[in-house]
């Protein structure tokens, strides 16, 4: 597969599915060499010496049908790095650094592995909708045949031995991303995830910073990783998924029956928008699209052509210059996704 | 960004106190963090590192004695990886266990690894940690007076003894 058609594959966890909440799940399981120091105290060769091995392991997967193909960031432009920053296969500090670095990508973004982050290998699984236990299921299959050819340093009172502290243990990181309008309306998101916060798993929003998450996506995750086995992560992570699912119907439902009117307004009003705008900004795009969504998600709103995900991701700044092939400045930026998302909501 | 609370120093941490069932979010510094009691954090993306940084140094008292061990396999020192906020290698785990200590029980609440066991070199561990269960199982048998089915975990325990791996043939 040629590069640019890998990168603008249509990754898998952005396909639609019958979760109106959960847009994509994601695993991440953190694995060192044994034999070199963690990636921050590596000198050229030894980062060179890391990549090589591993990158040779991961491209020998072919009997086993994961297709995953290497690429160093090195020979990638800053716009390339950026799509696969936007697409959430890359980590933003993978792509802001330099030296020997790269990551292994399956044809369809299923599996992205980093090499060389902040630990030598990042192994994840991104899947769409809440499928936590199947991405789990992916990471360990491939982690083990990795763990055949690679000596990962490990201990038994600590388990896999990360760079960072908060890695250590089951080196896994579990994720839900979260579409939130309904408790952001009703005005009793910071109460829920709050809540949330208590229970061991760590809150963010996804685009934007702290409170002001644009969009309404959230993403929560695990903050232990050791003292606890990956299945109590999981299904710990699992339970409290299914709960802001239901408090975030509960709470569509509460605007249905009190405020329908100002609701179909709401979404229609962002239809609309999308429909004819001349000009959009990144924030203001993933605002309309977050209505547009709920809408849809609701039946209110005929269904676009192209998901949600789909739509959010091709609008960032460095998808929609890979898809028009030139480089373009914000305001150019601002007309070309609005013409981008008149033609795909149709 | 500066401490919400002291506004003096750059804020290192994003806290989420909750507080009569509402919850606020502030942004704090390392000594205006160390005050604040009993909350429930998340990590702001871009303070990672500094908050990493701080939590070391919470627990660091190395930094103030004379002479340090430095690891064999790196040669970090526990200031060295204080500074960073991440450990050198996998030897620094053993090395400064003790200092490590305090900061993994901050992290993740106290405990030992109960995750996965990696199948190639963990071989030897798997096979022990089959036979301390099937021991666990074998008292509760015998208190429980089923000397039959006892029998055969026992045959299953020295099956294991016999391979390599097992305890007995580990000492």
């Amino acid at each position: 597969m040629i590069r640019k058609e890998l990168l603008l594959q249509h990754s898998a966890w952005m396909s639609e599915t019958d979760s109106p909440v959960v847009i994509s799940s994601r695993v991440r399981l953190a694995r060192n060499l044994e034999d070199f120091p963690f990636p921050h105290g590596l000198s050229q060769e030894g980062a060179a010496q890391v990549e090589k091995t591993v990158a040779q392991v991961l491209t020998d997967t072919e009997g086993e049908k994961k297709e995953l193909s290497y690429t160093p960031l090195a020979e990638l432009n800053s716009i390339e790095q950026q799509v696969l920053i936007e697409k959430h296969l890359i980590s933003p500090s993978l792509g802001g650094s330099t030296g020997a670095r790269g990551v292994a990508l399956a044809p369809d973004h299923r599996y992205a592995v980093m090499v060389n982050e902040e630990d030598h290998l990042r192994i994840q699984v991104l899947l769409p909708g809440n499928q936590l236990l199947e991405s789990h299921r992916l990471a360990t299959a491939l982690d083990d045949l990795l763990e055949a050819k690679l000596d990962f340093a490990y201990r038994e009172s600590q388990g896999y031995l990360t760079a960072c502290p908060t890695n250590v243990g089951t080196g896994l990181r579990a994720s839900v991303m979260v579409h939130l309008p309904g408790l952001v309306i009703t005005k009793q998101v910071q109460q829920v995830l709050g809540a949330v916060t208590r229970l061991g798993l760590a809150v963010r929003g996804l685009y934007g910073e702290g409170s002001q998450a644009f969009g309404h996506i959230f993403q929560v995750s695990n903050q232990i990783t050791l003292g606890k086995s990956e299945e109590d992560i999981l299904t710990h992570l699992d339970a409290v998924t299914r709960q802001i699912v239901e408090h975030e119907l509960q709470a569509r439902e509460l605007l249905r029956q009190q405020t329908p009117i100002h609701l179909e307004d709401k979404v229609w009003r962002a239809r609309g928008t999308l429909q004819n705008a001349r000009l959009l900004s990144s924030e203001d795009a993933i605002h309309l699209l977050s209505h547009d969504r709920l809408g849809t998600d609701m039946g209110l709103l005929p269904k676009t052509k192209d998901c949600f995900a789909t739509l959010i991701v091709d609008t960032r700044p460095g998808c929609l210059q890979y898809i028009l092939d030139r480089e373009l400045d914000p305001s150019q930026r601002d007309e070309e996704r609005a013409r981008l998302i008149r033609e795909r909501i149709a | 960004m500066l401490c919400q609370h002291c506004k003096q120093q750059e804020a290192i941490m994003q806290l989420f106190i909750t507080e009569n069932g509402n919850t606020r979010e502030v942004y704090l510094c390392e000594s205006c963090a160390k005050k604040t009691q009993e909350v429930s954090f998340v990590f702001h993306p871009a303070i990672v590192p500094e908050f990493l940084q701080a939590l070391f140094g919470f627990n660091s008292t190395a930094k103030d004695q004379p002479t340090e061990t430095a690891c064999p396999k790196c040669g970090l020192s526990f200031s060295q990886i204080t500074q960073v906020g991440k450990l050198g290698c996998s030897a620094c785990y053993a090395t400064f266990e003790t200092q490590l200590e305090p900061l993994l029980r901050r992290v993740h609440g106290g405990g030992q690894n109960v995750g996965k066991i990696p199948a190639r070199r963990g071989a030897t561990l798997i096979k022990r940690m089959e036979q301390r269960k099937l021991k666990e199982t074998l008292q509760a048998l015998i208190q429980q007076e089923a000397f039959e089915e006892a029998a055969v975990v026992r045959d299953q325990i020295r099956k294991i003894e016999q391979s390599a791996g097992g305890e007995k043939s580990d000492s």
